[in-house]
């Protein structure tokens, strides 16, 4: 259990292992690796939205020079249905497999139909474009409306929604349905004194993860494999691609590259099983990446929605009922996060009534992947969009409106159980002591707050601790670091062990040479993998006192274990010398043999995170644009291990979310094909677009980790998209509920609200 | 006795039931009574859900301890991103 302590490393800024090689481009990403004798391959890719495939030829290209294998749906084994038991949006393993590789059927732009394993890149091109595919075109669905309609085109003829209280008797492309509710959500509104409603609509956005997928995969004549790739999680990687393939998993060894962004894009997979088929085609190892277009129109983006919230209030500001209807789009299979985003809608407030009603909800797009804190920014968008305007109608401080709702230890949360210690009150109140929340404004200018949420994962970790001959430490752990992880390890170790940060260093070890972790996703790593690492330091000193007592002659429960030395217990009558990690190590062959220690563990008890942003925008009446003056993010980190990397966390979630707030979502035409699979055209904010992120860091300790830690790596993408729509509401005194906020559509409502 | 409760996408498995109260000392034990009650629910609360055991979520729970006056909440599987 977390209590106050005074720590020697942790909280410090201390340079992270990894910074230099990625730096001055040592770092080995995805794409880099290579072996002899390796093949390119290459995926051809549907040009229509929703179609059936008649036939695939593929004849001309087989004769291509240079061409080693070719393969499409055929080659690919029949996957039964099985649910994937991971988290929010997991789906089922067929929908999988057909994703990867589409059998009879495409269900958006850009779905794989076939691939090719060449010599050189230029021949696997000439090779696709060899390949011919006769397509019977069906009419795309591509919003959620359209989807919804009564009479809608099916993408999934066998698709029932799941969850209704009524068995359906006819086929939907709603997937799912789920409800929450407490109370009397009637007798909740009747009791208000104000009702407010509002319809929102988010966009499809990217997560923008600057390295495309890549991976290089081979396999030898007696089906053992291995695949080099950038992931998330490659026990994930192990265990998808075993199922896909009909692979035993003892025969695949994932082994994870550096990793250039993930936020949740990453713990799928597309290219490896196709790169392993066509590597066992042609006997040699299969390289492939995709291209930025490639990512774009054939990686999981996050879910475009409709959510219509109600609120209703006592004119004092307490809350007395809400309601949420929430449709999530999945894209071409089933398995969005509606459920995470109607579990997160309410979950700062206490509200005695509420009824949330999801769904889940086929397009022909992309089937979507977890982004950041998957379903909550587009919900919580919503909701404390509905909370600003409620504000101003009441006349009240927004943030005294919160606070007047706010959860704390022993609320009971929307989706089910009691709060523990929780630090939703102290991030309002640092906000309302901010003194960006004060500061005046000038004309077209205004200022918008906002809350988020989210849970935070546990799940399996594992990690070893081993101590070398000199006493240094290497902590060998199976979580690919993607925010800076290995830092946080080291200074946990180094703080359990009693030694200087300098003197650990972390392996992330791949799927034969670390113990199964759970994916890197879910704000987990620091948490659940920071606690196996520290029990396995504690494995280490419990070992070191016995190694201690075993050269002093005493009972090893008469030794103590301070600032890296093992002592005798007070009182302990022993003329000895403390021995330190070094001198232990360096005689351990004499004691026992190496120095490991070692920890499992599925944790319990993540702390849940919340966060308060404030934005200052201004608004150009001429053109739209908004620009971002200040940006403030405010969130409880329970204890910040790293602080500069709690503050990344903040500062990187913060622009995404500006950007999905004003700027990203995916244009399509009205055949569902994506207009801007790029950079130039899909508009991501860069630095030269924003202003500093001020960052604050609450310490609320989560009583269930050793240190107090919660999670840090998805509150931050939550509240930006509201605290920048309010902002603009502020500013132009117009509501425009349907993001982006871009100058066009941001044009429209200024010259609307003067006509 | 441990107090369960059930969200409203379970309640049809639980007929209609959203809260009850169940003697145990582990989670496996609570299921194990819960199936009692309600047969062939165990497939969907091993695996498919996870729980929360006085406010602490655990995914792939089982011999997680319970105790005479936890409150015990069947969830949403929840991973991240």
């Amino acid at each position: 259990m977390s209590e106050a302590r005074d720590y020697k490393v942790i909280g410090t800024r201390v340079v992270r292992p990894d910074g230099v090689d990625k730096v001055t481009g040592r770092a080995n990403f995805g794409a880099d690796f290579s072996l002899p004798g390796m093949l390119y391959g290459k995926v051809l890719r549907s040009p229509h939205a929703h179609a059936r495939i008649k036939k695939i030829d593929t004849d001309a290209a087989a004769k291509i020079e240079g061409v080693y294998a070719i393969v499409t749906g055929a080659d690919f084994p029949k996957v039964g249905h099985e649910e994937i038991t991971g988290g929010e949006g997991a789906g089922d393993f067929a929908d999988l497999a057909t994703n990867v590789m589409a059998r009879d059927k495409v269900v958006y732009h850009g779905h794989a139909v076939a691939a090719v394993a060449a010599k050189t890149s230029a021949i696997a091109d000439a090779a696709l474009a060899a390949i011919k595919v006769d397509y019977e075109q069906l009419a795309p669905v591509m919003d959620l409306d359209t989807a919804m309609a009564d009479n809608a085109t099916l993408i999934d003829e066998r698709l029932f929604t799941a969850g209704l209280p009524e068995k359906p008797t006819k086929p939907s492309n709603v997937a799912a349905y789920m409800e929450f509710k407490r109370g009397d959500i009637a007798q909740g509104f009747a009791q208000a004194d104000v009702v407010v409603e509002g319809t929102y609509r988010t966009p499809t956005v990217h997560q923008g993860y600057i390295e495309p997928h890549a991976c290089v995969a081979s396999i030898n004549q007696g089906g053992q494999a291995t695949i080099w790739c950038c992931t998330q999680g490659h026990f994930d990687v192990r265990s998808m691609t075993s199922k896909v393939l009909g692979m035993n998993v003892a025969d695949i060894r994932v082994i994870p590259s550096e990793i250039g962004g993930g936020f949740g894009g990453k713990t799928t997979i597309y290219l490896e099983p196709v790169a392993m088929v066509l590597s066992k085609k042609s006997g040699r190892p299969v390289k492939m990446t995709m291209t930025r277009d490639e990512v774009f129109r054939a990686s999981g983006p996050a879910s475009a929605t409709k959510c219509t919230i109600k609120i209703g209030a006592k004119k004092d500001g307490t809350f007395t009922a809400m309601s949420a209807w929430l449709a999530y789009e999945a894209g071409g299979y089933k398995g969005s996060s509606m459920a995470p985003g109607a579990m997160c809608v309410f979950a700062p407030y206490v509200v005695p009534h509420f009824l949330i009603q999801g769904y889940d909800v086929l397009v022909n797009k992309p089937k979507v992947a977890a982004y950041r804190a998957p379903g909550a920014p587009q919900s919580m968008y919503a909701c404390e969009s509905l909370i600003d305007d409620l504000a101003r109608q009441l006349k009240i401080d927004p943030i005294d409106l919160r606070l007047k709702n706010a959860v704390s230890a022993g609320s009971q949360a929307a989706y089910g159980p009691k709060f523990n210690a929780v630090g939703f009150k102290e991030c309002l109140e640092a906000a309302k002591k901010h003194p960006n929340y004060t500061k005046k404004l000038g004309p077209n200018e205004g200022r918008g707050l906002a809350a988020g949420f989210w849970f935070n994962a546990g799940m399996q970790s594992s990690a070893e601790v081993h101590i070398n001959e000199n006493g240094t430490v290497t902590v060998v752990e199976g979580s690919p670091d993607i925010g800076g992880s290995r830092a946080s390890m080291a200074l946990m170790a180094a703080e359990e062990l009693g030694v200087p940060y300098e003197r650990v260093r972390v392996v992330v070890a791949d799927t034969e040479n670390a113990g199964y972790n759970n994916v890197t996703g879910g704000s987990r790593v620091t948490f659940a993998t920071g606690m196996a690492v520290i029990q396995a330091a504690g494995d280490i000193i419990a070992q070191c006192k016995q190694r201690a007592a075993a050269t002093w002659g005493i009972e090893a429960d008469l030794v103590d274990w301070k600032d890296g030395e093992a002592i005798p217990k007070p009182g302990v009558n022993a003329d000895v010398k403390p021995l330190t990690l070094a001198q232990i190590a360096a005689n351990s062959g004499r004691t026992g043999g190496p120095l490991l220690g070692r920890a499992s563990l599925n944790a319990r008890g993540a702390g849940p995170g919340f966060s308060i942003n404030m934005a200052d925008v201004r608004v150009d009446p001429e053109t739209g644009k908004v620009d971002v003056l200040r940006f403030t993010a405010i969130q409880d980190a329970g204890k910040a291990i790293h602080p500069a990397y709690v503050e990344g966390q903040m500062q990187g979630g913060a622009v995404q979310g500006i950007g999905w707030a004003l700027n990203e979502e995916y244009i399509y035409d009205s055949k569902g094909v994506m207009q801007n699979a790029g950079f130039l055209d899909y508009r991501m904010p860069v630095a030269s677009d924003l202003p500093m992120i001020d960052t604050q860091i609450i310490e609320v300790p989560n009583p269930s980790h050793p240190y107090g830690v919660r999670g840090v790596g998805e509150v931050p993408i939550v509240a930006p998209l509201a605290a920048v729509a309010n902002a603009v509401r502020a500013a132009t005194g117009i509501r425009i509920p349907d993001l982006p906020l871009s100058p066009p559509r941001v044009l429209a409502a200024l010259e609307a609200a003067k006509a | 006795m441990a107090r369960v409760f059930f969200p409203d996408h379970l309640m049809q498995l639980t007929a209609g039931v959203r809260e009850l109260e169940v003697h145990a000392e582990s989670f496996r034990d609570l299921v194990a009574e819960i199936e009692r009650l309600y047969p062939g629910i165990s497939k969907v609360l091993i695996g498919k859900v996870a729980v929360a055991i006085d406010g602490d979520i655990i995914h792939d729970p089982f011999l997680d301890p319970v105790g005479p006056n936890s409150e015990v909440y069947f969830l949403h599987r929840i991973e991240g991103g």
